[in-house]
């Protein structure tokens, strides 16, 4: 198996450890993106991406044309009207960017399929913790409109995602479109202690293993645990078990008030998935010299 | 392929409610090693006889994982020792609960060839566990972690699953969860069968049975690529799109007559498994007798002639036959008391292929190739 990709802070001692490997940064200031190719060379980062926080509590995005083809994941600060991002729009669309949207703040699905129509590349946030505040009527819309798109538009994701990385069966972990799945990402703290998810780094759950002995961590208990931990709607009677699209969300989205609403959505995700996969297979491929 | 079901012992670390092995004591409780060393030797014995066979010894109980991984360990070295020659055409099968497997066990199944295992589970709670009521959460969770171990060390594994009253309620239901677990298919849904002795909340009626399945059938058909291989489904499709009885399950294949036996910890040689619970197709002792004096035993000519009987009775005229052959010849016993007639799940099996089977596929069970 390939070696983790680490979600990283942009912080300079932490560099040097990180020669090499692939990372996603976490920039918590816009004006430090501009740094980054500086960084990416010096330390012979393979860079997956930016990932760039946005601390306004007010809707105001700094992004810069300049940072050109850096390949950026921008988390876009709530309430988020079009109206709000319209002053923006022809800047965004220089940037090499996938458009990172809280699912369940007020406006952000209808928002999210007007920028996906202009060609805007987007990810819609999901989480369990939210999930009770979900429009899921407009979420299944929106997976619909994604995956059985009348014209082009730019990707959705968590849906996107789903029918480009589901196996023979379907089954696929959407937390990779977060940045979360133990299985390919690891994460890293201004120490250099790292934890298998987001979760477990802000709970300070550390892994024994240093930045430098990373190829032991899927050896480890703790990773062991987590690969195996969708096994665990198997252990007593629930309903995530018995759902037909639990294989593309692994119940990982599903409302804690015990109000399976999810169900509705991610069986038509399962669907429209098979669906493109579908449509991709009948698209036939010419020879190229 | 012969396949020999050995009853590595009778104990058993739980008590699943629909159980039917019967779990009175029985000297010795494992199978000693001499009374191993003599199936090694008749197994090694036929196989020279017969340079086109292969043999799948099936490890069964009981649990077998009981008697521990040195005895597997045992096995190897006589297998070694026994079957220079043929130890390449013996095939190595456990049939396990998984809940003691460990680490440990691994190097032994893999030396012994394992490259799956088959076990069970259920979804629902309370039918098998520790304790009283059964602690099922427990008893799962030391499965689904042997499942893991497997899965690490690259050994496949599949499940039976048994239908219950307790299923009837939500087939699609059962057949998800059994998908999602397995993720991609690899589980048989079997109906319940219970000894009279045992309690009968559980029961299902054949059409019961078959209505489960049909209603499960209707949500696999379409996307039996995302579901993968369950039973009885992909076989059935199987062999009817390719119009013959090219690959049954020993139950519908009418062959297992002379190709199928079970040793228990006794020594004592009978048909199978259940034959052996129910003390009918006995043939002999281990010690006494190799298998292919047992091919002799005028036991099998009835049950040789049972084909020819049911085309002649029970079965006459119909459809299924081919893939079906009257069913197993114990259900056969158990229904009617005698070999010579066709399963009590006739009425299941006929209401699955008529009812459900052919109008959701659009194909006919009828005129399909008969192999046996």
């Amino acid at each position: 198996m390939s070696d983790f990709t680490f979600v990283a802070p942009f912080h300079p001692p932490l560099f040097p450890r990180l020669a090499g490997k692939r990372v996603v940064l976490v920039v918590d200031r816009a004006d430090l993106v501009c740094q980054v190719p500086q960084v990416v060379g010096d330390h012979k980062l393979d860079l997956a991406c930016v990932y760039l926080r946005q601390q306004n509590r007010e809707f105001a995005l700094e992004i810069d044309a300049g940072w050109g083809g850096l390949r950026l994941a921008l988390e876009m600060p709530p309430p988020l009207r079009f109206s709000a991002l319209f002053p923006y729009l022809e800047t965004l669309a220089q940037l090499n960017v996938r458009l990172y949207i809280d699912g369940a703040a007020p406006g952000a699905l209808p928002t999210t399929r007007i920028l996906a129509s202009l060609g805007y590349s987007c990810c819609v946030v999901l989480s369990r913790e939210k999930a009770p505040q979900l429009d899921w009527d407009a979420l299944k819309d929106l997976a619909v409109y994604a995956l059985y798109p009348p014209q082009p538009h730019g990707e959705i994701d968590p849906f996107a995602y789903v029918a480009r990385r589901g196996d023979e069966h379907g089954f696929v972990d959407p937390r990779g479109v977060y940045f979360d799945d133990p299985s390919q990402y690891v994460h890293v703290d201004e120490e250099g202690r790292l934890s298998l998810c987001a979760a477990d780094q802000r709970a300070r759950v550390f892994l024994d293993e240093p930045i430098e002995e990373q190829a032991q961590v899927r050896e480890s208990a703790a990773y062991q645990d987590a690969m195996d931990a969708w096994k665990g709607v198997f252990v007593e009677p629930n309903p995530c078990a018995r759902c037909e699209g639990w294989r593309v969300c692994q119940g990982l989205f599903a409302p804690t008030d015990g109000q399976p609403r999810c169900q509705d959505v991610f069986r038509e995700v399962l669907e429209g998935a098979e669906h493109t996969l579908e449509r991709q297979k009948a698209v036939k491929q010419t020879w190229r010299p | 392929m012969a396949t020999l079901i050995f009853k590595t012992t009778q104990r058993c670390n739980s008590s699943c409610a629909y159980c039917e092995a019967i779990h009175a004591s029985c000297e010795p409780p494992d199978v000693p090693v001499g009374t191993l060393r003599t199936v090694l030797a008749r197994i090694n014995g036929y196989l020279l006889r017969h340079p086109e066979e292969r043999m799948t010894f099936t490890w069964h109980g009981g649990e077998p994982l009981l008697v521990g991984m040195e005895y597997f360990e045992l096995t190897a070295e006589l297998q070694d020792e026994l079957c220079p020659e043929t130890k390449g055409r013996i095939d190595h099968c456990l049939q396990s609960n998984l809940t003691l497997l460990t680490e440990e066990h691994i190097a032994p199944l893999k030396r012994l060839g394992m490259t799956s295992v088959g076990s069970s589970y259920d979804i629902e709670p309370e039918i098998r566990g520790w304790g009283e009521p059964p602690d099922s959460a427990a008893y799962n969770r030391a499965f689904l972690r042997a499942t893991s171990l497997l899965e690490r060390h690259g050994l496949l594994w599949g499940i039976i699953y048994v239908v219950t009253k307790r299923s009837l309620a939500d087939p699609v239901g059962v057949l998800h969860t059994l998908s999602n677990l397995t993720r991609g298919g690899g589980f048989n849904m079997n109906p319940v069968v219970l000894s009279r002795e045992a309690p009968q909340e559980l029961a299902v009626r054949s059409v019961q049975y078959a209505d489960f399945l049909g209603a499960a059938f209707a949500e696999w058909y379409p996307h039996r690529e995302r579901h993968g291989r369950v039973e009885p489904f992909s076989s059935l499709l199987s062999n009817v799109t390719a119009r013959a009885g090219q690959s049954l399950g020993c139950e519908d294949s009418g062959s297992c007559a002379g190709r199928h036996w079970n040793v228990d910890p006794a020594g004592n040689v009978s048909q199978c498994g259940r034959s052996c619970e129910l003390g009918v197709l006995q043939w002999g002792n281990i010690a006494e007798v190799t298998f292919d004096e047992l091919l002799e035993h005028r036991g099998m000519e009835e049950l040789r002639g049972r084909n020819a009987a049911l085309r002649e009775g029970d079965c006459s005229g119909c459809r299924l036959f081919a893939l079906c052959h009257g069913g197993c010849p114990i259900d056969g016993y158990v229904a009617h008391g005698s070999f010579q007639h066709k399963t009590g799940w006739c009425a299941a099996r006929q209401r699955f292929a008529f009812e459900y089977f052919e109008p959701i596929t659009g194909l006919s069970v009828e005129g399909i190739e008969d192999r046996a």
